[in-house]
């Protein structure tokens, strides 16, 4: 069954042209990776998927759920962790995992895995507000993962953190979702945790994606040794 | 699950100290405070006035050449103050530089050939002079010393020209012994306690008007520091409805404001119970109306009043948390929020300051009608002000019309608790906050 399926989405937000008509398909459990640089469309396009924004044209579907008309439905089966995703800051760990467990009607078993999954041992009983960078991106990894939705979409998922808390994230989420066949779309400029991560990835530029493929068969495509190459070239290609 | 959002908007708020403090803490702090003050204030200004006669020392200066207006002043300074000295052929400095040093309260200058007029029955111009330290109710006060000596002086005088033309001087100098007084819903004041009850209605509009101005801050902080602590949009991908969302942050802010009414009422009842005896306190004695307006002040807290107090304060409450919220939502970060709020506050400080200065009576039905439109802001100030100069239909108005904003504020909020129109209006704003240089970093943010 098909996870995402989108045809053809634009957003437009006044004068910018944030997304430019693309399409894309994404099959259940699957880890599909978005490419691309600083306002490439990366982010409205999770938004949209996560039922933030609606598409200004085109069609996009969750599960075989409009994600215009069907919000309700298909919040229930997701989770979304934006590039910039915080936490009430007078709320410890505990209580904010614990929160996000009930929202989603889920118990004590979810609530132990976000605290596994967090890893952040005595400190998750500290109030978030006292948190580095690293711990709270790790509390909200581990809150949109926890609930095991069906689809999890994670914007930037290790942005700005350090090699020993990104790699930690990196393989936490790859294990966690083979464990319980959670699909995953997930964007980042960082070529080489795309290629990490992502089974499938969708190079975009401009609101517009300009390759889409295996990073396996985009390298040998394009002649390139790691995905960042192949961006450079595609890129160059494009423009 | 609205009960957990609520919970962690209770716990996010009440964890936070500056809230609760400004929210809860201050308007009982203010209430006493400005009450204690207050009555300290009318207190020490009767000790005051009672410490400056009981010391009173006077310098007489004398140009007279010790003729009979010396002599009949001497004598009238003797009954005034325990200390009196005369000096001759002395001007203001002297008497400015005895005053300043202390060693004098009232300095008086008799000037050459009063007691040549006094004769002829002409007016003789006398400076008399005090010292004040400054301009507070007590340095008022104090000044008073100056015109309880000329006006005792000139009695004095008065009352030795009466008995030299063979009359009674108590019967010349006051034959209409008149009480003064107003009516004022059944009471008989007399009119120089209205001052104090005018000071006493400009200090109550303050407060209110403080705890209102900071329900609108926190509720507004309550829904955009989601924004700048970039919570928002999880909570919008959250499978909760956008009205229960609403609700949980009205929930929350609602506990926190009911606990701050309940911290106004309580500040309410200490502040007119200390301006009432405060009040009792300045009592004259003379008429005995003084002590009716303490009575008038203090009559304010039966229960019935002190309910609708209550009511009108947390429909006040309700009313600005609800369009607080409606602004947070707005606004990108609590700064942004904090300027829509100031931007707002004219309808808060403006009212509130007209009902200061002004009587609901002295309108006209527009004006009145344009008071009873901005009530939602200033609904404790407003039922005060009618009950007191007894409009008590305008009572269930201005609680109809508080409710009916909060209602259409929660029902145009949670209208627009919608991420798609929320983001648009949040990138509106924010490009006409940045320029049309900065949109593409805007859409970079997108």
């Amino acid at each position: 069954m098909l996870a995402i399926q989108v045809s053809e989405l634009c957003k437009v937000f006044g004068e910018v042209i944030a997304v430019d008509g693309i399409s894309f398909e994404v099959e259940e459990g699957e880890i599909f990776g978005l490419v691309g640089p600083n306002g490439a469309g990366k982010s409205t396009t999770l938004r949209i998927l996560a039922t933030i924004l609606k598409p200004t044209s085109g069609h996009v579907e969750i599960f075989g759920m409009d994600v215009v008309k069907e919000t309700n439905s298909i919040r229930k089966i997701i989770s979304y962790l934006p590039e910039e995703a915080g936490a009430y800051k007078y709320l410890t760990g505990y209580e904010y995992l614990k929160l996000m467990s009930k929202v989603y009607g889920h118990g004590e078993d979810v609530l132990e895995d976000g605290i596994r999954l967090a890893g952040l041992g005595e400190a998750l009983h500290r109030y978030v507000g006292t948190y580095s960078k690293g711990m709270k991106r790790r509390l909200q990894v581990a809150r949109a993962l926890m609930v095991r939705p069906k689809l999890a979409i994670l914007d930037e998922p290790t942005s700005g953190l350090d090699v020993a808390h990104s790699v930690y994230l990196r393989k936490v989420i790859k294990e966690y979702v083979k464990t319980y066949g959670i699909t995953v779309i997930l964007s980042s400029h960082n070529m080489l945790e795309v290629e990490f991560l992502s089974e499938r990835v969708a190079l975009i530029n401009k609101g517009r994606i300009i390759a889409e493929g295996t990073p396996k068969d985009l390298m040998k495509e394009y002649e390139a040794r790691n995905l960042e190459e192949v961006f450079v070239k595609v890129v160059g290609h494009a423009e | 699950m609205l009960s957990e959002l609520v919970k962690k908007e209770i716990k996010n708020t009440f964890r936070d100290k500056k809230v609760v403090f400004t929210a809860i803490i201050m308007p009982l702090i203010i209430f006493a405070i400005m009450g204690l003050i207050y009555s300290f204030a009318f207190s020490k200004t009767g000790e005051v006035v009672e410490e400056q006669i009981r010391n009173a020392s006077v310098f007489i200066c004398d140009n007279d050449n010790g003729g009979l207006f010396t002599s009949l002043a001497l004598n009238y300074s003797h009954l005034f103050a325990k200390k009196v000295e005369i000096g001759k052929g002395c001007g203001e400095d002297y008497i400015k530089k005895l005053l300043l040093d202390g060693n004098y309260t009232v300095g008086v200058i008799i000037p050459a050939g009063a007691s040549q007029n006094l004769t002829l029955l002409k007016p003789v111009e006398v400076k008399v002079i005090g010292k004040v330290s400054g301009f507070s109710f007590s340095s008022m006060a104090a000044s008073g010393i100056v015109s309880a000596y000329s006006q005792g002086l000139n009695s004095f005088i008065r009352a030795y020209i009466i008995s030299n033309h063979g009359l009674d001087p108590k019967i010349a100098i006051s034959p209409v012994k008149s009480v003064e007084a107003v009516i004022f819903r059944e009471a008989l004041l007399p009119p120089s306690s209205l001052a104090s009850l005018s000071m006493v209605f400009f200090m109550f509009m303050l407060a209110p008007l403080m705890v209102i101005s900071t329900s609108l801050g926190v509720a507004a902080s309550s829904m955009a520091v989601e924004n700048e602590e970039k919570t928002l949009e999880v909570l919008l991908s959250l499978p909760v409805s956008r009205f229960k969302i609403l609700l949980s942050k009205l929930g929350g802010t609602m506990v926190l404001v009911t606990l701050s009414t309940i911290s106004f009422v309580i500040g309410f009842i200490i502040y007119i119970s200390a301006i009432g005896s405060g009040i009792s306190m300045m009592a004259t004695g003379e008429g005995g109306f003084m002590d009716v307006g303490g009575d008038l002040i203090t009559s304010v807290l039966n229960l019935q009043v002190l309910a609708g107090v209550g009511i009108a304060t947390f429909l006040s409450l309700t009313a600005v948390a609800s369009l607080g919220i409606l602004l947070g939502s707005l606004a990108p970060d609590t700064r942004t929020a904090s300027s829509y709020i100031g931007q707002l506050s004219f309808l808060i400080i403006i009212p509130g300051f007209i009902l200061t200065f002004l009587d609901l009576s002295s309108f006209n039905e527009i004006g009145q009608a344009l008071m009873v439109a901005v009530s939602p802001f200033i609904a404790p100030v407003l039922l005060v002000k009618a009950y007191f100069e007894g409009l008590y239909y305008l009572i269930p108005v201005t609680m109809i019309w508080a409710l009916a904003f909060s209602l259409i504020m929660i029902l145009v909020a949670s209208k627009l608790l919608n991420s798609e129109k929320l983001l648009s209006l949040q990138y509106w704003f924010l490009t006409r906050k940045k320029g049309k240089k900065s949109k593409k970093k805007v859409s970079e943010d997108l």
